[in-house]
């Protein structure tokens, strides 16, 4: 008879640790203009995850916690929260409600749902990431299940964590992002699977304003002789602060998977499609206000996963992003469509001692124009990328 | 395994060669970077540059934001760019809109970035127009003085018949911090950022026959003054004509470390030597090399650590 999950009524305590090493085509030994390292050929820890839950008949409470070496030493809140639900007649199936307070997943699609752990390629896709730079954020969120059918919506700050050391501090809006998903999945226990579901998204983004400035003697060496004339010395009056605005944003998404296990393992397919609009908080960052338009995104991925004797790991996965599709760019005088497509494709090969390890080697071919030929054209970049993870867990 | 790995980065071209640029002595901003050989081929007449210029012709060691305009033919796409003999390789930057009062040639504009290794004396920009196959045009070429910070205002490096300053005494370092050379005069004065000459005045204000007097020393820069940084990392105490003997002691005072670590400092001693030929050269001696640490900071309170003495007769 199987265990109902909230049977387990002591502190669990869970972790893995994921080490790797890369190897980037774009690195070098230089830094940028403004001092960050371009070389990204490294060993580091990518994530070191300890956990912790206690389970109670009616509730739940769990924290976890994160280190990595991503930027220099780090350690960051990844989850905390605290549930309230009502159990479920089923016992393999989520409570029929549960309310979560607390930095909690996002209900948004397939991927941001997908634990680390379990993901078999290293990250989620260019998309998802340029949407959510991280997976967690703070709200409630009321989740459940009825037969086949899931549900999970939520009120969050809409400014998912960032737990990248030095990453930039995003202000909190008062209004608040709505998401949200409905789907379906069957039972486990089968020898097949089949999943999905929509979701949706809105919020408000933010505009920062400016400061007001004070008045400013400029000097400009017109004629480069690195002397001050009087006619190079221009008087820049003091700007008045500009106010910030809100904008809108929002994202629609549907997501599919289907499994069927044989003699050699579970063979996985799965794929979503997310339509958005302002999303983008990471790659290219929207912002309406300074652009004039809203930005249109497209983010797709398909993959395969295929287990092999137990023992052994295949997966193949094409995503696509496209953070603009009404960019333009300028070429001798002229506005043309730029493409601003990113698509990667990502052969993955792994080895496995379920539940306990994992060595997975993953190679990204990225399909882009956002290099520049001789003639200014754009071409692909050189920004293929080689990982090699050790993963262990308890 | 790892020869495997290894050999499949190397046929999927994952191998470690990238160039940027960003590590070239000669950058141009917003160009893309090309290793080899500058593209130029004089037995064509199209696509060309017609014009590229510069709003002056005068660059200091490490200068940035040096405007490049230009016009090329209208059957250009890009225009190549490099300095004669200087870096690994060139750059291009797309050609943009047509300029209807030059009969619709295309036109171009960046900011030309020089860094230290770059050498001194007369450059050629050379720029070249590429085709929409990629082909070249012949060269155009700009010429440009680079001067050493040590000079000053001198154009010495570029023509060596013109006299350069008598005496420099330089304190140079390699981080980004708040170093300031201080130097006591024979006179007893102590020449430092908040009192740059060599001249004592009892009286007031030193008048300013006796600053323009070219025997006096005038101290070039505060650099990194106060951690706002200009990252030009050097000072120099100059002078025009030679200077009252007697011996001058060097400091190096550490003021602030603007968050860095450490330090490495070197000081010379430039002076001025007329050739057989009429024309002129520069002699360097080296008078101290060393490191300071955070605990050397003092904000200005001493007058730093004593470096050495420069005797002139």
């Amino acid at each position: 008879m199987k265990r109902r999950w909230w049977d387990v009524r002591q502190l669990l305590v869970s972790g893995y640790l994921q080490a790797q090493a890369e190897f980037h085509q774009l690195s070098e030994d230089e830094v940028s203009p403004d001092g960050l390292p371009l070389n990204q050929d490294r060993f580091l820890i990518r994530r070191g995850r300890l956990r912790a839950d206690r389970f109670f008949q009616y509730a739940h409470v769990g924290i976890e916690i994160d280190v990595n070496t991503v930027r220099g030493p780090f350690v960051s809140l990844r989850r905390a929260e605290a549930s309230f639900f009502y159990p479920n007649r089923v016992s393999y199936r989520p409570p029929y409600a549960m309310i979560t307070v607390g930095l909690s997943e996002i209900p948004f699609g397939f991927e941001m749902r997908q634990g680390h752990r379990q993901r078999l390629f290293m990250e989620r896709t260019t998309g998802s990431l340029a949407f959510f730079r991280g997976e967690p954020d703070v709200g409630v969120r009321l989740s459940g299940a009825a037969g086949p059918f899931r549900y999970a919506f939520a009120l969050q700050n809409g400014v998912p964590l960032d737990d990248r050391p030095g990453a930039v501090s995003v202000p909190f809006l008062a209004s608040k992002t709505t998401v949200g998903r409905v789907g379906f999945e069957t039972d486990p226990g089968k020898a097949w699977e089949i999943r999905g579901g929509v979701s949706m998204l809105a919020g408000r983004g933010f505009h920062e304003g400016s400061p007001e400035t004070k008045t400013e003697l400029d000097w400009r060496d017109l004629n480069q002789d690195g002397n001050v004339s009087l006619n190079e010395l221009v008087a820049i009056p003091a700007q008045a602060a500009t106010p910030s605005t809100t904008f809108g944003r929002w994202a629609v998404n549907a997501d599919l998977g289907a499994g069927w296990r044989t003699r050699s393992g579970w063979t996985k397919l799965y794929g979503e499609l997310t339509v958005a609009s302002n999303l983008d908080r990471s790659l290219f960052v929207a912002d309406p206000i300074s652009t004039g338009f809203d930005l249109r995104e497209l983010s797709w991925h398909v993959a395969a996963v295929q287990e092999i004797m137990t023992y052994g790991l295949l997966g193949f996965r094409v995503d696509g992003y496209d953070g603009n599709w009404d960019a333009f760019g300028a070429r001798r005088g002229l506005f043309l469509p730029a493409d601003l497509q990113i698509v990667t494709l990502s052969p993955v090969v792994g080895a496995t001692l379920p539940g306990r390890a994992r060595l997975v080697l993953q190679y990204d071919h990225v399909l882009d124009s956002l290099g520049r030929d001789a003639r200014g054209e754009p071409v692909g970049l050189p920004n293929n990328v080689w990982t090699l993870r050790a993963q262990m867990e308890f | 395994m790892m020869s495997t790995v290894l050999v499949m980065m190397a046929v999927c071209g994952c191998s470690p060669g990238f160039d940027s640029g960003a590590g070239e002595p000669f950058r141009v901003r917003q160009g893309t970077f090309f290793p080899g050989a500058f593209p130029e081929d004089d037995q064509v007449d199209e696509p060309k540059v017609t014009n590229a210029s510069t709003a002056g012709a005068i660059v200091t060691e490490g200068q940035s934001s040096v405007p490049l305009t230009g016009l090329t033919t209208t059957d250009a796409w890009s225009v190549a760019l490099a300095l004669e003999g200087v870096g690994s390789g060139y750059w291009t930057l797309p050609v943009l809109a047509p300029d209807v009062t030059e009969g619709g040639q295309l036109t171009f504009v960046t900011d030309l970035e020089f860094t230290r290794d770059v050498p001194f004396g007369f450059q050629k920009v050379l720029v070249s127009a590429l085709d929409e196959a990629g082909l070249p045009g012949p060269r155009f070429e700009v010429s440009l003085c680079v001067l050493p910070e040590t000079t000053g205002t001198s154009l010495w490096p570029c023509a060596p018949d013109i006299r350069p300053q008598h005496t420099v005494i330089s304190l140079a370092w390699d981080t980004d911090v708040d170093l300031d050379l201080i130097v006591t005069a024979p006179n007893g004065k102590v020449v430092r950022a908040k009192t740059p000459s060599t001249p004592v005045s009892e009286t007031g204000p030193i008048p300013n026959p006796v600053i323009a007097d070219p025997t006096t020393g005038l101290l070039s820069r505060d650099s990194n003054g106060g951690c706002v940084l200009d990252r030009i990392r050097r000072e120099s105490l100059v002078f025009q004509d030679a200077p009252p003997p007697g011996e001058y002691t060097l400091f190096a005072s550490l003021n602030a470390t603007c968050g860095q670590s450490h330090v490495v400092f070197r000081a010379s001693h430039y002076t001025r030597r007329e050739l057989a030929d009429g024309r002129w050269a520069v002699d360097e001696v080296e008078i101290a090399r060393g490191q300071l640490l955070p605990v050397h900071a003092d904000g200005g309170a001493t007058l730093g650590t004593r470096i050495g003495t420069v005797t002139i007769p």
